[in-house]
Protein backbone atom coordinates (compact mmCIF):
# COMPACT_ATOMS: atom_id res chain seq x y z
CA UNK A 1 0.00 0.00 0.00
CA UNK A 2 2.77 2.09 1.06
CA UNK A 3 4.78 1.38 -2.34
CA UNK A 4 1.87 2.14 -4.45
CA UNK A 5 1.84 5.51 -2.96
CA UNK A 6 5.04 6.15 -3.30
CA UNK A 7 5.20 5.00 -7.20
CA UNK A 8 1.74 7.05 -7.99
CA UNK A 9 3.87 10.06 -6.20
CA UNK A 10 7.08 9.36 -8.52
CA UNK A 11 4.79 8.90 -11.41
CA UNK A 12 2.60 12.17 -10.60
CA UNK A 13 5.89 14.06 -9.85
CA UNK A 14 7.59 13.17 -12.97
CA UNK A 15 4.51 13.36 -15.18
CA UNK A 16 4.16 16.83 -13.35
CA UNK A 17 7.85 18.07 -14.26
CA UNK A 18 7.65 16.95 -18.16
CA UNK A 19 4.38 18.92 -18.58
CA UNK A 20 5.85 21.56 -16.54
CA UNK A 21 9.06 21.19 -18.58
CA UNK A 22 6.71 21.25 -21.64
CA UNK A 23 4.63 24.05 -20.76
CA UNK A 24 7.67 26.41 -19.87
CA UNK A 25 8.90 25.39 -23.21
CA UNK A 26 5.99 26.08 -25.28
CA UNK A 27 5.45 29.20 -23.40
CA UNK A 28 9.57 30.51 -24.15
CA UNK A 29 8.39 29.33 -27.66
CA UNK A 30 4.97 31.42 -28.06
CA UNK A 31 6.61 34.13 -26.30
CA UNK A 32 9.63 35.15 -28.33
CA UNK A 33 7.01 34.78 -31.29
CA UNK A 34 5.04 37.11 -30.12
CA UNK A 35 8.02 39.20 -29.03
CA UNK A 36 8.74 39.32 -32.80
CA UNK A 37 6.30 39.70 -34.47
CA UNK A 38 5.12 42.48 -32.38
CA UNK A 39 8.25 44.49 -32.90
CA UNK A 40 7.81 43.16 -36.67
CA UNK A 41 4.89 45.15 -36.80
CA UNK A 42 5.87 48.29 -35.15
CA UNK A 43 8.34 48.30 -37.14
CA UNK A 44 6.56 48.13 -40.20
CA UNK A 45 3.71 49.74 -39.30
CA UNK A 46 6.31 52.67 -38.74
CA UNK A 47 7.18 52.52 -42.25
CA UNK A 48 3.52 52.33 -43.36
CA UNK A 49 2.94 55.88 -41.27
CA UNK A 50 1.27 54.19 -38.92
CA UNK A 51 2.69 55.32 -35.91
CA UNK A 52 0.01 55.03 -33.46
CA UNK A 53 -0.79 51.25 -34.39
CA UNK A 54 3.20 51.16 -34.47
CA UNK A 55 3.37 52.37 -30.68
CA UNK A 56 0.62 50.37 -29.55
CA UNK A 57 1.98 47.26 -31.01
CA UNK A 58 5.13 47.57 -28.42
CA UNK A 59 3.12 49.36 -25.57
CA UNK A 60 3.17 46.41 -23.09
CA UNK A 61 7.12 46.37 -23.22
CA UNK A 62 6.82 49.58 -22.12
CA UNK A 63 5.01 48.85 -18.71
CA UNK A 64 6.78 45.34 -18.62
CA UNK A 65 8.97 44.60 -15.68
CA UNK A 66 11.78 44.68 -15.30
CA UNK A 67 11.93 47.79 -17.46
CA UNK A 68 12.34 47.47 -20.98
CA UNK A 69 14.81 50.16 -21.96
CA UNK A 70 14.50 49.73 -26.27
CA UNK A 71 10.91 50.02 -25.72
CA UNK A 72 10.73 53.34 -24.02
CA UNK A 73 13.08 54.84 -26.02
CA UNK A 74 11.28 53.89 -29.64
CA UNK A 75 7.92 54.41 -27.22
CA UNK A 76 9.32 58.19 -27.38
CA UNK A 77 10.12 58.40 -31.22
CA UNK A 78 6.93 57.13 -31.75
CA UNK A 79 5.43 60.05 -29.97
CA UNK A 80 7.63 62.33 -31.63
CA UNK A 81 6.64 61.32 -34.95
CA UNK A 82 3.10 61.66 -33.95
CA UNK A 83 3.29 64.98 -32.87
CA UNK A 84 2.57 64.04 -29.02
CA UNK A 85 5.72 66.37 -27.70
CA UNK A 86 4.65 66.32 -24.14
CA UNK A 87 4.56 62.30 -24.09
CA UNK A 88 7.32 61.96 -26.31
CA UNK A 89 9.49 64.18 -23.84
CA UNK A 90 8.02 62.07 -21.12
CA UNK A 91 9.31 58.51 -22.31
CA UNK A 92 13.03 60.42 -23.01
CA UNK A 93 12.99 61.51 -19.65
CA UNK A 94 11.74 58.13 -18.25
CA UNK A 95 14.50 56.31 -20.18
CA UNK A 96 17.16 58.28 -18.74
CA UNK A 97 15.92 58.23 -15.52
CA UNK A 98 16.39 53.72 -16.16
CA UNK A 99 20.29 54.67 -17.79
CA UNK A 100 21.32 58.33 -17.24
CA UNK A 101 24.46 58.08 -19.39
CA UNK A 102 22.18 57.22 -22.43
CA UNK A 103 23.03 59.26 -25.21
CA UNK A 104 20.62 57.51 -27.30
CA UNK A 105 17.65 59.07 -25.11
CA UNK A 106 19.25 62.79 -24.68
CA UNK A 107 19.81 62.87 -28.16
CA UNK A 108 16.07 61.60 -28.84
CA UNK A 109 14.99 64.73 -25.90
CA UNK A 110 16.19 67.12 -27.86
CA UNK A 111 13.86 66.15 -30.77
CA UNK A 112 10.33 66.97 -29.13
CA UNK A 113 12.37 70.18 -27.72
CA UNK A 114 12.97 71.42 -31.00
CA UNK A 115 9.64 70.76 -32.21
CA UNK A 116 8.26 72.52 -28.79
CA UNK A 117 10.66 75.98 -30.02
CA UNK A 118 12.40 75.21 -26.64
CA UNK A 119 15.96 76.20 -27.59
CA UNK A 120 17.06 76.68 -24.46
CA UNK A 121 16.38 73.38 -23.55
CA UNK A 122 17.64 71.22 -26.29
CA UNK A 123 20.46 73.55 -26.33
CA UNK A 124 21.06 72.00 -22.56
CA UNK A 125 20.99 68.92 -23.69
CA UNK A 126 23.11 68.67 -26.55
CA UNK A 127 25.52 70.39 -24.53
CA UNK A 128 25.38 67.67 -22.18
CA UNK A 129 25.53 64.97 -24.92
CA UNK A 130 28.74 66.75 -26.37
CA UNK A 131 30.40 67.25 -22.38
CA UNK A 132 30.82 63.06 -22.66
CA UNK A 133 31.02 62.65 -26.67
CA UNK A 134 32.65 65.86 -28.20
CA UNK A 135 32.15 65.54 -31.87
CA UNK A 136 28.60 63.46 -31.49
CA UNK A 137 27.50 64.48 -34.82
CA UNK A 138 23.91 64.58 -34.51
CA UNK A 139 24.33 67.00 -31.16
CA UNK A 140 26.07 69.17 -33.18
CA UNK A 141 23.63 69.42 -35.95
CA UNK A 142 20.54 69.92 -33.33
CA UNK A 143 22.12 72.17 -31.26
CA UNK A 144 23.07 74.17 -34.57
CA UNK A 145 19.51 74.28 -35.15
CA UNK A 146 18.98 75.62 -31.56
CA UNK A 147 21.19 78.06 -32.48
CA UNK A 148 19.73 79.13 -35.54
CA UNK A 149 16.51 79.35 -34.01
CA UNK A 150 17.93 81.80 -31.87
CA UNK A 151 19.61 84.04 -34.66
CA UNK A 152 23.05 83.42 -32.84
CA UNK A 153 24.69 83.41 -36.31
CA UNK A 154 28.19 84.30 -34.59
CA UNK A 155 28.18 81.79 -32.61
CA UNK A 156 26.57 79.77 -35.23
CA UNK A 157 29.53 80.36 -37.71
CA UNK A 158 32.21 79.08 -34.77
CA UNK A 159 30.13 76.22 -34.34
CA UNK A 160 29.27 75.38 -38.15
CA UNK A 161 33.22 75.79 -39.33
CA UNK A 162 34.39 73.53 -36.19
CA UNK A 163 32.46 70.63 -37.41
CA UNK A 164 32.44 70.93 -40.67
CA UNK A 165 36.24 70.65 -40.40
CA UNK A 166 35.36 67.59 -38.46
CA UNK A 167 32.83 66.45 -41.08
CA UNK A 168 34.21 67.84 -44.35
CA UNK A 169 31.85 66.29 -46.96
CA UNK A 170 28.63 66.77 -44.95
CA UNK A 171 26.22 69.15 -46.66
CA UNK A 172 23.99 69.71 -43.83
CA UNK A 173 27.18 70.83 -41.85
CA UNK A 174 28.24 73.01 -44.67
CA UNK A 175 24.44 74.48 -45.11
CA UNK A 176 24.41 75.97 -41.65
CA UNK A 177 28.22 77.66 -42.08
CA UNK A 178 26.63 79.35 -45.30
CA UNK A 179 23.66 80.37 -43.70
CA UNK A 180 25.83 82.22 -40.63
CA UNK A 181 27.87 83.71 -43.11
CA UNK A 182 24.79 85.23 -44.91
CA UNK A 183 22.89 86.54 -41.81
CA UNK A 184 26.00 88.53 -41.12
CA UNK A 185 26.20 89.71 -44.56
CA UNK A 186 29.46 88.12 -45.57
CA UNK A 187 28.65 87.20 -48.72
CA UNK A 188 31.82 86.31 -50.19
CA UNK A 189 32.31 83.22 -47.34
CA UNK A 190 28.46 82.07 -48.14
CA UNK A 191 29.09 81.93 -51.70
CA UNK A 192 32.13 80.20 -51.38
CA UNK A 193 30.45 77.63 -48.84
CA UNK A 194 27.55 77.22 -50.81
CA UNK A 195 29.37 76.42 -53.60
CA UNK A 196 30.68 73.85 -51.83
CA UNK A 197 26.88 72.74 -50.94
CA UNK A 198 26.37 72.36 -54.81
CA UNK A 199 29.41 70.15 -55.07
CA UNK A 200 27.87 67.75 -52.33
CA UNK A 201 24.47 68.14 -53.31
CA UNK A 202 23.61 68.68 -57.33
CA UNK A 203 20.90 71.37 -57.21
CA UNK A 204 20.46 71.68 -54.00
CA UNK A 205 17.58 74.51 -53.61
CA UNK A 206 18.75 76.86 -50.98
CA UNK A 207 22.36 77.23 -52.78
CA UNK A 208 21.30 77.47 -56.01
CA UNK A 209 19.07 80.07 -55.05
CA UNK A 210 21.54 82.16 -53.09
CA UNK A 211 24.26 81.79 -55.80
CA UNK A 212 21.50 82.66 -58.28
CA UNK A 213 20.60 86.10 -55.95
CA UNK A 214 24.28 87.03 -55.50
CA UNK A 215 25.22 87.12 -59.21
CA UNK A 216 27.47 83.94 -59.07
CA UNK B 1 37.56 97.91 8.26
CA UNK B 2 38.71 94.51 8.70
CA UNK B 3 35.39 93.52 7.88
CA UNK B 4 34.69 95.27 4.87
CA UNK B 5 38.06 93.94 3.51
CA UNK B 6 37.04 90.47 4.69
CA UNK B 7 34.09 90.97 2.71
CA UNK B 8 36.30 92.16 -0.50
CA UNK B 9 38.22 89.34 -0.50
CA UNK B 10 35.27 87.11 -0.10
CA UNK B 11 33.67 89.01 -3.32
CA UNK B 12 36.48 88.62 -5.34
CA UNK B 13 36.74 85.28 -4.35
CA UNK B 14 33.79 84.63 -5.18
CA UNK B 15 33.83 86.27 -8.31
CA UNK B 16 37.07 84.55 -9.74
CA UNK B 17 36.14 81.30 -8.72
CA UNK B 18 32.57 81.99 -10.67
CA UNK B 19 34.19 83.10 -13.74
CA UNK B 20 36.82 80.54 -13.57
CA UNK B 21 33.94 77.80 -13.09
CA UNK B 22 31.47 79.61 -15.97
CA UNK B 23 32.92 77.64 -18.66
CA UNK B 24 33.09 74.83 -16.95
CA UNK B 25 29.34 74.59 -16.17
CA UNK B 26 28.34 76.39 -19.18
CA UNK B 27 26.74 73.28 -20.51
CA UNK B 28 24.18 72.96 -17.67
CA UNK B 29 23.25 77.00 -17.96
CA UNK B 30 19.35 76.63 -17.04
CA UNK B 31 18.99 79.99 -16.03
CA UNK B 32 18.95 83.36 -18.80
CA UNK B 33 19.65 86.86 -17.49
CA UNK B 34 18.39 89.21 -19.97
CA UNK B 35 19.60 93.42 -18.95
CA UNK B 36 17.91 96.01 -21.20
CA UNK B 37 18.51 100.01 -20.57
CA UNK B 38 16.07 102.21 -22.55
CA UNK B 39 16.60 105.70 -22.39
CA UNK B 40 13.73 108.32 -23.83
CA UNK B 41 13.61 111.83 -24.31
CA UNK B 42 11.24 114.18 -25.99
CA UNK B 43 9.36 117.43 -25.87
CA UNK B 44 5.66 118.43 -25.36
CA UNK B 45 4.93 120.82 -28.06
CA UNK B 46 1.22 122.75 -27.95
CA UNK B 47 0.80 121.61 -24.22
CA UNK B 48 0.28 124.79 -21.79
CA UNK B 49 1.86 123.13 -19.25
CA UNK B 50 4.47 120.65 -19.99
CA UNK B 51 7.86 120.97 -21.20
CA UNK B 52 9.56 118.24 -21.31
CA UNK B 53 9.27 114.43 -20.29
CA UNK B 54 12.67 111.81 -20.08
CA UNK B 55 12.63 108.64 -19.03
CA UNK B 56 15.29 106.24 -17.97
CA UNK B 57 14.46 102.58 -16.92
CA UNK B 58 16.45 99.60 -16.58
CA UNK B 59 14.67 95.92 -16.84
CA UNK B 60 15.96 92.78 -15.70
CA UNK B 61 14.56 89.56 -16.92
CA UNK B 62 15.86 85.98 -15.10
CA UNK B 63 14.35 83.53 -16.94
CA UNK B 64 14.66 79.17 -15.98
CA UNK B 65 14.96 77.72 -19.57
CA UNK B 66 11.80 78.28 -21.55
CA UNK B 67 9.48 77.20 -18.63
CA UNK B 68 9.23 80.22 -16.57
CA UNK B 69 10.83 83.80 -15.34
CA UNK B 70 10.91 86.97 -13.53
CA UNK B 71 11.51 90.56 -14.86
CA UNK B 72 11.86 93.66 -12.54
CA UNK B 73 11.63 97.02 -14.28
CA UNK B 74 12.46 100.54 -12.58
CA UNK B 75 11.97 103.86 -14.27
CA UNK B 76 12.79 107.10 -13.22
CA UNK B 77 10.20 109.41 -15.29
CA UNK B 78 10.60 113.80 -15.25
CA UNK B 79 8.48 115.60 -16.58
CA UNK B 80 9.53 119.37 -16.59
CA UNK B 81 6.58 122.16 -16.72
CA UNK B 82 6.41 125.43 -18.05
CA UNK B 83 6.02 128.38 -16.34
CA UNK B 84 8.82 127.68 -13.77
CA UNK B 85 6.09 125.24 -12.45
CA UNK B 86 7.95 122.36 -10.41
CA UNK B 87 9.08 119.31 -12.28
CA UNK B 88 7.17 116.06 -11.97
CA UNK B 89 9.20 113.40 -10.63
CA UNK B 90 7.82 109.72 -10.68
CA UNK B 91 9.33 106.48 -10.00
CA UNK B 92 7.66 103.30 -12.14
CA UNK B 93 7.85 99.52 -10.71
CA UNK B 94 6.66 96.80 -12.56
CA UNK B 95 7.25 93.52 -12.05
CA UNK B 96 6.07 90.56 -13.91
CA UNK B 97 6.22 86.75 -13.14
CA UNK B 98 5.44 84.36 -16.52
CA UNK B 99 4.67 80.53 -17.10
CA UNK B 100 4.74 78.97 -20.18
CA UNK B 101 3.15 75.86 -20.64
CA UNK B 102 3.25 73.55 -23.81
CA UNK B 103 0.56 72.34 -25.28
CA UNK B 104 0.60 69.36 -28.35
CA UNK B 105 -3.36 69.73 -29.08
CA UNK B 106 -2.69 73.09 -29.80
CA UNK B 107 0.30 73.14 -31.85
CA UNK B 108 1.81 75.72 -29.66
CA UNK B 109 2.66 77.21 -26.03
CA UNK B 110 0.56 79.41 -23.51
CA UNK B 111 2.38 81.91 -21.98
CA UNK B 112 0.98 83.10 -18.17
CA UNK B 113 2.11 86.43 -17.18
CA UNK B 114 1.23 88.55 -14.23
CA UNK B 115 2.14 91.94 -13.97
CA UNK B 116 2.00 94.10 -10.94
CA UNK B 117 2.66 98.28 -11.39
CA UNK B 118 3.31 100.86 -9.14
CA UNK B 119 3.93 104.89 -9.70
CA UNK B 120 4.85 107.23 -7.34
CA UNK B 121 6.64 110.47 -6.56
CA UNK B 122 6.26 114.06 -6.39
CA UNK B 123 3.44 116.24 -7.71
CA UNK B 124 2.44 112.76 -9.63
CA UNK B 125 -0.47 110.58 -8.61
CA UNK B 126 0.14 107.19 -6.72
CA UNK B 127 -1.12 104.48 -9.17
CA UNK B 128 -1.31 100.82 -8.56
CA UNK B 129 -2.22 98.14 -11.11
CA UNK B 130 -2.68 94.41 -11.84
CA UNK B 131 -2.45 92.95 -14.87
CA UNK B 132 -3.00 89.54 -15.53
CA UNK B 133 -2.41 88.34 -19.63
CA UNK B 134 -2.31 85.36 -21.64
CA UNK B 135 -0.78 84.64 -25.01
CA UNK B 136 -0.53 81.56 -27.35
CA UNK B 137 2.40 81.25 -29.50
CA UNK B 138 2.20 78.74 -32.37
CA UNK B 139 5.41 76.23 -32.56
CA UNK B 140 6.52 77.51 -35.44
CA UNK B 141 6.24 81.24 -33.93
CA UNK B 142 3.72 82.34 -37.38
CA UNK B 143 0.52 83.13 -35.20
CA UNK B 144 0.58 85.04 -31.29
CA UNK B 145 -2.97 85.81 -29.97
CA UNK B 146 -2.89 87.40 -26.55
CA UNK B 147 -6.00 88.54 -24.03
CA UNK B 148 -5.47 90.76 -21.07
CA UNK B 149 -7.04 92.56 -18.42
CA UNK B 150 -5.83 95.84 -16.26
CA UNK B 151 -7.02 96.72 -13.30
CA UNK B 152 -5.39 100.50 -12.06
CA UNK B 153 -6.22 102.48 -9.56
CA UNK B 154 -5.37 106.28 -9.26
CA UNK B 155 -5.34 108.39 -6.28
CA UNK B 156 -3.97 111.85 -5.56
CA UNK B 157 -5.49 112.07 -2.46
CA UNK B 158 -7.41 109.76 0.05
CA UNK B 159 -10.60 111.15 -1.03
CA UNK B 160 -9.97 111.25 -5.26
CA UNK B 161 -9.46 107.85 -6.42
CA UNK B 162 -9.96 106.40 -10.23
CA UNK B 163 -10.76 103.30 -10.92
CA UNK B 164 -9.81 101.71 -14.41
CA UNK B 165 -10.57 98.55 -16.13
CA UNK B 166 -8.45 97.74 -19.61
CA UNK B 167 -9.15 94.92 -21.61
CA UNK B 168 -7.33 94.03 -24.34
CA UNK B 169 -6.22 91.41 -27.24
CA UNK B 170 -4.18 90.58 -30.11
CA UNK B 171 -3.55 89.09 -32.92
CA UNK B 172 0.27 88.59 -34.62
CA UNK B 173 0.79 86.75 -37.44
CA UNK B 174 3.57 86.46 -40.48
CA UNK B 175 1.19 86.97 -43.49
CA UNK B 176 3.75 85.85 -46.44
CA UNK B 177 7.05 84.84 -45.23
CA UNK B 178 9.14 84.69 -41.98
CA UNK B 179 10.58 88.66 -42.75
CA UNK B 180 7.20 90.08 -42.14
CA UNK B 181 5.58 90.18 -38.91
CA UNK B 182 2.18 92.21 -38.48
CA UNK B 183 0.34 92.81 -34.92
CA UNK B 184 -2.57 94.21 -34.25
CA UNK B 185 -3.93 94.97 -31.04
CA UNK B 186 -7.46 96.53 -29.66
CA UNK B 187 -7.93 98.24 -26.32
CA UNK B 188 -10.52 98.89 -24.48
CA UNK B 189 -10.25 101.63 -21.25
CA UNK B 190 -13.31 102.60 -19.11
CA UNK B 191 -13.83 104.23 -15.63
CA UNK B 192 -16.52 105.39 -14.06
CA UNK B 193 -16.92 108.29 -16.23
CA UNK B 194 -15.77 107.56 -20.11
CA UNK B 195 -15.04 104.17 -22.12
CA UNK B 196 -12.44 104.85 -24.60
CA UNK B 197 -11.15 102.46 -27.38
CA UNK B 198 -8.16 101.81 -29.45
CA UNK B 199 -6.11 99.66 -31.90
CA UNK B 200 -2.17 99.90 -32.50
CA UNK B 201 -1.00 97.85 -35.44
CA UNK B 202 2.53 96.93 -35.28
CA UNK B 203 4.73 96.12 -38.35
CA UNK B 204 8.17 94.37 -38.45
CA UNK B 205 10.56 93.58 -41.07
CA UNK B 206 13.54 91.88 -41.63
CA UNK B 207 14.80 92.84 -45.00
CA UNK B 208 17.24 90.09 -44.89
CA UNK B 209 21.42 91.18 -44.53
CA UNK B 210 22.68 93.01 -46.61
CA UNK B 211 25.38 94.49 -44.85
CA UNK B 212 26.37 94.72 -41.48
CA UNK B 213 25.96 98.24 -40.90
CA UNK B 214 22.50 98.27 -41.54
CA UNK B 215 19.70 97.12 -39.04
CA UNK B 216 18.36 93.81 -39.48
CA UNK B 217 14.71 94.63 -38.47
CA UNK B 218 12.55 97.87 -39.03
CA UNK B 219 9.13 98.38 -37.11
CA UNK B 220 6.74 100.78 -37.24
CA UNK B 221 3.93 101.40 -35.96
CA UNK B 222 0.50 103.27 -34.99
CA UNK B 223 -1.80 103.64 -32.63
CA UNK B 224 -5.42 104.65 -33.75
CA UNK B 225 -8.25 105.87 -31.65
CA UNK B 226 -8.29 106.82 -28.17
CA UNK B 227 -7.16 105.37 -24.51
CA UNK B 228 -6.42 106.52 -21.40
CA UNK B 229 -4.77 105.02 -18.81
CA UNK B 230 -3.56 102.61 -20.45
CA UNK B 231 -1.70 99.40 -19.84
CA UNK B 232 1.13 97.66 -21.92
CA UNK B 233 1.77 94.33 -20.32
CA UNK B 234 4.08 93.28 -23.20
CA UNK B 235 6.73 95.81 -22.34
CA UNK B 236 5.29 96.95 -19.09
CA UNK B 237 4.86 100.23 -19.33
CA UNK B 238 1.68 101.71 -17.31
CA UNK B 239 0.29 105.53 -19.68
CA UNK B 240 -0.24 107.35 -15.81
CA UNK B 241 -2.02 110.37 -17.74
CA UNK B 242 -5.05 111.73 -17.15
CA UNK B 243 -5.00 113.29 -20.92
CA UNK B 244 -6.06 111.07 -23.43
CA UNK B 245 -3.91 109.61 -25.75
CA UNK B 246 -4.95 109.73 -29.40
CA UNK B 247 -3.55 108.90 -33.02
CA UNK B 248 0.06 107.72 -32.01
CA UNK B 249 2.87 106.79 -34.24
CA UNK B 250 6.56 105.66 -34.40
CA UNK B 251 9.26 103.89 -36.40
CA UNK B 252 12.29 101.83 -35.08
CA UNK B 253 15.19 100.46 -36.44
CA UNK B 254 17.30 97.49 -34.76
CA UNK B 255 20.58 95.84 -34.74
CA UNK B 256 21.58 92.89 -33.73
CA UNK B 257 25.26 93.47 -32.67
CA UNK B 258 26.46 90.26 -31.43
CA UNK B 259 24.74 86.79 -30.27
CA UNK B 260 22.00 87.89 -28.05
CA UNK B 261 22.93 91.86 -27.92
CA UNK B 262 20.44 94.32 -29.50
CA UNK B 263 20.41 98.13 -29.96
CA UNK B 264 16.77 99.62 -30.55
CA UNK B 265 16.86 102.90 -31.81
CA UNK B 266 12.97 104.63 -32.04
CA UNK B 267 11.57 108.01 -32.93
CA UNK B 268 8.06 108.78 -32.54
CA UNK B 269 4.76 111.54 -32.00
CA UNK B 270 2.34 110.66 -29.11
CA UNK B 271 -0.75 113.02 -29.88
CA UNK B 272 -2.71 113.99 -26.97
CA UNK B 273 -6.18 115.60 -25.67
CA UNK B 274 -5.91 117.39 -22.22
CA UNK B 275 -8.49 116.22 -20.09
CA UNK B 276 -9.31 119.83 -18.24
CA UNK B 277 -9.71 121.81 -21.35
CA UNK B 278 -9.36 119.40 -24.44
CA UNK B 279 -6.67 121.12 -25.68
CA UNK B 280 -4.47 118.89 -28.39
CA UNK B 281 -0.51 118.72 -27.55
CA UNK B 282 1.86 116.17 -28.43
CA UNK B 283 4.90 114.54 -27.37
CA UNK B 284 7.87 114.30 -29.71
CA UNK B 285 10.34 111.91 -28.48
CA UNK B 286 13.59 109.69 -29.35
CA UNK B 287 14.24 106.20 -27.60
CA UNK B 288 17.33 104.07 -27.45
CA UNK B 289 17.31 100.88 -26.05
CA UNK B 290 20.31 98.35 -25.79
CA UNK B 291 20.03 94.81 -23.96
CA UNK B 292 21.71 91.57 -23.82
CA UNK B 293 21.05 88.73 -22.64
CA UNK B 294 23.65 86.02 -20.92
Amino acid sequence: MKLNVIKTAIIFVTFGLFTQGACADDFSKNNANDISINWADSFRLEAERKYYDAAKAIEIYTKSSPVNEFAIIRHGWLNYLMGNHNDSISDYQLALTINPNSLDSRLGLILPLLAQARWREATLHANKVLAVAPWQYYAHVRLMIAEEAQLQWNTLEKHASAVAERYPSDATVQVYLARAFASQAKKEAAISVYKKVLQMVPGHIEATRYLATAGK
Amino acid sequence: MLKNNCFDVWLFRTLLFYLLNAHAYAYEKQWYTNVSADVTHGLYKQSESLDTGSFTSLAIDLAYLERFGITLKITDAIITLKNNQPESRQNKFAFRVRKKSFIDKIYGSINYNLIYFQVSGKNADNVFAIAPEFNYLSNNQSILISAGYAYSEYSKNKISQIKVDQFNTSLGFSPFSSKLWINVKGYQTKNSLQTSNAISINLKWWPGPKARTLPTSYLIGSLLGTRRYAVEQDILLIYNTEDKQTNSYFVSATWNMMDNSYIVFTTGIENYISTPNGQRYNYSYVNFNISKTW
